[in-house]
């Protein structure tokens, strides 16, 4: 018996409750998940609408669609999301109307739709680079652009790698609109938010950022080979990072920031982001900068990149 | 019926599942939990995470909204991703000496649990991926956006370990 057929063989099967599980955490969710969903989907349209310049107005075809959202038939039900995101921004509000419906179907799907139509016009670019790779590229690399695309957010970070292989002139076109756009990078998974170092990164820093920090993106697995740093034992770090919860910042300890008393924390946030504000637990010290980092802030400051670190101490 | 849902491909499974058709999530479940149960356990060494990650790539399609063009790598990248967060927060855990979850179950009953932890996370990953998803190398050097030798090479680096461990 070979290697993979040993390993087939003794593997312990799932256990029977797991199914069960599966389905009531699929039911939960949808119902479920509406009220965070909703909160963050919205929050994001809301920082959205404030970045980008466009403002949408409620259309009336878009009331429409959104009624058709909760239509019985499932075709419909598609249609109506399509034709809403072909309408772009101008269904915000519209959606927004949604989330308040009675139907939760509607809510849900209007949810998912407001985060679609929020990002749309950032990745209008993205998606031009793209198709227009999809439309030249060999077989093999478009299929594990599409897999991949269907699969997670890391999709383009992966198509991107495809890119990189295949030698395809657009692999730096492609580089470029995701190290330039802090939004579409966050969104495509280019730059996790946690690595995120700077929201007002100059053309070209955060991919010098990406190349001297392959661990970022690396498939390994490994835990340690992460880019979230605590003081160790840090009680600042780790009620910051219960309260905003990883994935959403980089937080590093600094020598220059004593640890304890006070269990002062240093945080890379990205502007566009609101900080969450929590009175009576911590208090914004005072906003850092990256040049009072090292080595990274050294690094960070010959890329010209501007501060948006803020210190924080718990009370 | 049951002949025509073993005919069905995944993808149209999954979209007759939306359609409220019943048997179909059971067909698919059937079809990948297993292995993927196995791969999530051979990342995680621990039942109760390899429980948690197999339930949330399910949910995860099930709940995509968007069209999934192919189940089997969305439910594999979607199980890893999920370890891979994991993995982070455990990270930051152990740096804020936050102890580990309570509940944690290593997985007694599979012997080989202890000699795949010992492989290189990297090598493990394609190994798994190969033998529980089923992925070709290709599939795999697609799925974790490596050259298809790199895949092919882990394997071989992997297997070989397994080898020497267990002559």
């Amino acid at each position: 018996m070979n290697v993979e057929e040993r390993l087939k063989a003794t593997a312990p099967a799932p256990p029977p409750r797991l199914k069960a599980a599966i389905l009531a955490a699929a039911k939960r969710r949808r119902p479920g998940a509406l009220v965070p969903l909703a909160a963050s989907f919205l929050l994001s349209a809301v920082l959205l609408s404030w970045i980008l310049p466009w403002r949408s107005a409620a259309l009336p075809g878009a009331a429409q669609d959104v009624e058709r959202l909760g239509d019985p038939d499932l075709e419909t039900r598609e249609r109506a999301a399509r034709d809403l995101l072909e309408l772009g921004p101008a269904a915000r509000d519209a959606l927004r109307e949604a989330l308040k419906h009675d139907n939760p179907e509607i809510r849900a799907r209007a949810a998912e739709l407001l985060k679609d139509v929020a990002l749309l016009p950032v990745s209008r670019e993205l998606r031009g680079a793209l198709n227009d790779f999809l439309a030249r590229a060999p077989a093999r690399a478009a299929k594990g652009v599409e897999a991949l695309a269907a699969a997670d957010r890391t999709s383009v970070l992966k198509a991107l790698k495809i890119l990189e292989e295949e030698g395809s002139p657009r692999a730096g076109t492609l580089r470029r609109i995701l190290t330039r756009d802090v939004l579409e990078g966050i969104r495509y998974g280019l730059l996790p938010l946690e690595s995120v170092v700077a929201a007002d990164a100059p053309a070209g820093a955060l991919e010098v950022w990406v190349n001297e920090s392959p661990n970022h993106f690396s498939p390994s697995l490994n835990p340690e080979s992460d880019v979230d740093y605590f003081a160790e034992g840090d009680e600042a770090g780790e009620l910051l990072y219960r309260s905003c919860g990883v994935g959403r910042q980089a937080v590093q300890d600094l020598p220059e920031f004593p640890a304890k008393p006070g269990g002062c924390v240093v945080v890379v946030w990205l502007d566009l982001l609101p900080f969450p504000r929590r009175p009576g637990r911590y208090e914004i010290l005072h906003h850092s900068d990256f040049r009072r980092m090292k080595p990274s802030g050294e690094w960070m400051r010959s890329k010209g990149c501007q501060s948006n670190t803020i210190a924080i101490t718990v009370r | 019926m049951l002949a025509a849902l073993d005919a069905s491909t995944d993808e149209e499974l999954l979209l007759r599942h939306r359609g409220g058709e019943a048997g179909t999530f059971d067909r698919l479940y059937e079809r990948h939990a297993a292995g993927l149960y196995a791969f999530a356990l051979g990342l995680t060494h621990e039942r109760n995470a390899a429980e948690d990650v197999v339930q949330d790539a399910f949910v995860r399609l099930l709940a995509s909204s968007s069209g999934v063009a192919l189940v089997r790598p969305f439910l594999y990248a979607a199980a890893r991703n999920r370890v891979r967060d994991e993995g982070r927060r455990r990270s930051v855990r152990r740096r804020a000496r936050v102890p580990a979850p309570a509940d944690a179950r290593p997985a007694e009953d599979w012997a080989l649990l202890e000699d795949l932890r010992r492989l290189e996370p990297e090598p493990r990953e394609v190994l798994l991926l190969k033998v529980f998803g089923g992925f070709t190398f290709a599939e795999i050097s697609d799925l974790l956006g490596i050259p298809l030798s790199t895949a092919a090479t882990r394997h071989q680096v992997a297997v070989e370990a397994l080898e020497r461990l267990w002559k």
